[in-house]
């Protein structure tokens, strides 16, 4: 098996002592480099009371190159594309290795808080929510609801 | 009433000015009482700046009846130091002030905290990159803008941005292009000056190469296994993204931001699976080239490995119900996630640390920050 650069095991540590209020990210119990993450969705945000699954990847060349992240959970939110692929500059040109696993997630919550239209991403989500934001919020409660709640 | 100016005081005030020059000041009240002290205080390191990677600034302020009653005593400005080796000065300060009533101490005061500084001339802080702390031994950087870094360390983000810029550049068409990289500070991305040659010959952290592994416990199974049983709730709903069934059309052309990250197929519809939809997410928004087309698999891997999560939690409950004990987690075989890393097989099965041994044969720079005793 791969051995594992020690500043990942000290970030797992952490992220498991002391977690990030509202996130919570857990290495699979047979590939380290992978995190099944949830976010719960900011008070106030459209996505509140929704726990949001997401999956992240720490490449071999981590933290010198950013965490692959993706939602898994259903979410509609016009800066996070059907594939649950999320725009945040962090995550491509704007990497830092003083980033971390759990600023990375922070970044993604505070994205729920937040959504970004104007954005360059032109899907029909940022477009509605552009043009009829009470519909764009009603939606994203809508999907919260029927895919995020724990029954 | 007439100010009355203790000769103590200031045979002991042009004593330190004349030693100290530019790193004391000296405030003085209209008659010409000094009543407050400021001095920069350095490790001793023969005046190598370079060297110095801790500072403080004291403060001392002479209340009326110095010397025969103690100063007051703040320390400011530390630079490199944490609070417990601060609070340790500080105490020891505090107990001088005490003992030495009556005879001017500013001196003593001064050499006190400089000797604390170099038998401590190490950043208490970690290092952001690694994250682990700075001991004796390594060889690290102190930027202009005052962060740390281990020397291995920076050469690592620095020949990664560097090869990322070049990567960039060559995308660009020839006009476009610039000449000029510049590292960026990890933390507050100000350019650093860096030799990156000589940075790459330092060895690895040692604090890098003591720590400890870590072994799972019960608490992250029970976590592991809430994540699951969740996945599986979101999944019977409908929750779950199916990247199969996700209109690749809509996404990948409509979308300037997301452009195609794969091959023509997907881009005129095609709903086959491909595996790399999953992890688009840290290159997709600049990515603009044309990746090459990737062979399709029957099944996608993220299904594969949620299979074999549903497996595993089902060979766990029956485990558990046998009472046999739980397999533990260390089992080799680690699910692939799709698109994990094109460099993924590269790494495999190659410890980390044997990238440290081959940079320390390479002996050391002679710029890189080595702490000497
Ligand atoms: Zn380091
Ligand atoms: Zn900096």
């Amino acid at each position: 098996m791969a051995s594992l650069p020690r500043r990942i095991i000290k970030e797992t540590q952490r992220l498991l002592q002391e977690p990030v209020p509202g996130i919570s990210a857990v290495p699979d119990e047979n590939n380290a480099r992978y995190f099944h993450v949830i976010v719960t969705g900011p008070e106030g945000s459209p996505f509140e009371g929704g726990l949001f699954k997401l999956e992240l990847f720490l490449p071999e060349d981590y933290p010198m190159s950013a965490p692959k992240v993706r939602f898994i959970t259903k979410i509609y939110h016009p800066n996070i594309d059907r594939l649950g692929r999320i725009c945040l500059d962090i995550l491509k040109d704007k990497w830092s290795p003083a980033l971390q696993i759990r600023t990375v997630l922070l970044s993604i919550q505070a994205l729920l808080s937040a959504p970004n239209p104007d954005d360059p991403l032109a899907n029909d989500v940022a477009e509605l929510w552009r043009v009829n934001e009470a519909e764009a919020i009603r939606n994203a409660k809508e999907w919260t609801r029927k895919y995020a709640m724990e029954d | 009433m007439e100010e009355q100016v203790d000769e103590r005081v200031l045979e002991e005030i042009e004593a330190l000015e004349a030693i100290l020059m530019d790193d004391v000041s000296v405030k003085k009240s209209t008659g010409g009482t000094p009543y407050l002290v400021e001095a920069d205080v350095f490790p001793a390191t023969a005046d190598d700046t370079d060297q110095q990677y801790v500072r403080v600034t004291l403060e001392v302020k002479l209340n009326p009846g110095y010397p025969d009653n103690p100063p007051e005593v703040l320390l400011r400005n530390p630079r490199g130091l944490d609070d417990e080796r601060l609070r340790v000065i500080m105490e020891q300060i505090e107990e001088k002030c005490q003992s030495c009533c009556g005879d001017p101490i500013l001196y003593d005061l001064i050499e006190l905290v400089r000797e604390h500084l170099t038998s401590s001339n190490l950043p208490a802080c970690p290092c952001t990159i690694c994250l682990y702390g700075f001991s004796d031994g390594d060889h690290f950087i102190k930027t202009t803008c005052y962060h740390y870094y281990h020397a291995y360390c920076l050469a690592e983000h620095a020949t990664k941005t560097e090869k990322f810029f070049r990567e960039e550049q060559e995308k660009l068409p020839q006009f476009q292009r610039s000449q000029t990289f510049e590292v960026l500070c990890p933390i507050c991305r100000e350019p650093i000056k860096c030799d990156v040659e000589t940075l790459s010959k330092a060895p690895l952290p040692l604090a890098v190469q003591s720590a400890s592994i870590m072994e799972p416990d019960a608490k992250l199974r029970e976590l592991q296994d809430y994540m699951s049983a969740l996945y599986i709730q979101q999944k019977e709903k409908g929750g779950i993204i199916d990247p199969d069934a996700a209109d690749s059309k809509v996404l990948l052309v409509n979308e300037p931001y997301y452009v195609v990250i794969k091959s023509s197929q997907t881009v005129v519809g095609s709903s086959t699976s491909n595996s790399n939809h999953l992890y688009g997410g840290g290159e997709s928004c600049t990515n603009t080239e044309g990746a090459p087309p990737e062979e399709e698999t029957t099944t996608p891997r993220w299904r594969q490995r949620q299979l074999e999560q549903q497996e595993r939690q089902r060979q766990r409950a029956m485990q558990q119900r046998d009472g046999r004990p739980v397999q533990q987690p260390k089992s080799s075989k680690p699910p692939k996630p799709a698109k994990a890393n094109d460099d993924d097989e590269e790494g495999e099965g190659e410890p980390q640390r044997s990238i440290g041994r081959q940079r320390r044969g390479r002996g050391r720079g002679q710029k890189i920050n080595h702490r000497n005793r």
